[in-house]
């Protein structure tokens, strides 16, 4: 397994977030729409990232009173603003760990200080 | 020229234009991406974006949107048969216009599309749907199918020519 996919769609997908106008939900049905729905977890992710990955995917595709599988669009119109935020920064906390840049980036903010 | 294609139908243009957005952030190229609308904004996004493209085109589009008709059949025609990105639009001008959708429209039958389809896409349009096509190989149509889906589009077909006379190998409601 290489995560080299997966790396690359999460930093396009933070780049999204951040660079994107719009809305947060905007910026978000875009990041995993164009780049995060096409990771495979079972091929692109390491096994502790995919429980995180599931409940997200989960969250953006299913209908959760049916079931189905719907459009992100329409799941995201469910949530508020501030869950979609969560959700970003829940994208964003994994991207750092598929960097391993997870303890660099808390030495970063200790240096600056 | 591939002979296959995705059409994504969309209520309104700002919707198909963040499926358009969608694709472009995917990578998807520029010239395999289609929008097909009755009318267009000229401040919209995809007016101003075609400002960065080409040129000739936004005037195009623009111009028809206004009534200024002169050499858009051209520019427009020429568009389309070299296959770049389209804005085709079927505005009150019927007669011009309506012959630049009807081209465009044709000319998806190359792209595997049935020629009922094609009518029932040319109704859409009249009606005020927005159609996003996208023409490629079945890798890259396999995931604008996926992607125009997740979107914000009411239906999406594929389609694609295996044969003459086979008009379509998928074709979901």
């Amino acid at each position: 397994m290489t995560t080299d996919n997966a790396r690359a769609r999460f930093k396009n997908a933070i780049g999204i977030l951040v660079d994107e106008p719009g809305g947060i939900k905007q910026r978000l049905m875009i990041a995993y729409i164009s780049q995060l729905s096409r990771i495979d977890p079972n091929q692109d992710l390491p096994e502790r990232l995919m429980p995180q990955f599931d409940r997200i995917k989960f969250t953006l595709m299913t209908d959760e009173v049916s079931g189905d599988r719907g459009a992100v669009s329409k799941e995201l119109e469910k949530i508020s603003d501030d869950e979609a935020s969560q959700i970003a920064r829940q994208l964003f906390d994994m991207f750092l760990e598929l960097h391993d840049l997870k303890e660099t980036s808390h030495e970063t903010g200790i240096d600056r200080r | 020229m591939t002979n296959q294609c995705v059409v994504g139908v969309f209520e309104s243009v700002p919707q198909a234009e963040q499926a358009i957005h969608i694709l472009d952030r995917a990578g998807f190229a520029q010239n395999h991406v289609s929008l097909v609308t009755r009318h267009i904004d000229p401040t919209s996004d995809v007016a101003k974006e075609l400002n960065y493209g080409d040129d000739s085109l936004r005037d195009a589009a623009i111009g028809a949107t206004l009534g200024g008709i002169a050499g858009i059949i051209g520019d427009a025609a020429l568009f389309l048969i070299v296959g770049a990105s389209a804005i085709v639009i079927a505005g009150p001008l019927v007669a011009a216009t309506g012959m630049v959708v009807g081209a465009f429209l044709g000319a998806m039958e190359g792209w595997g599309v049935h020629k009922s389809h094609i009518e029932k896409y040319e109704q859409l349009v009249h009606e005020g749907k927005v159609l996003v096509v996208v023409d490629g190989g079945p890798k890259e149509l396999a995931e604008a199918d996926r992607m125009l889906r997740q979107a914000e589009s009411t239906e999406v077909h594929l389609h694609a020519k295996s044969s003459a006379d086979a008009a379509e190998i998928d074709d979901r409601p």
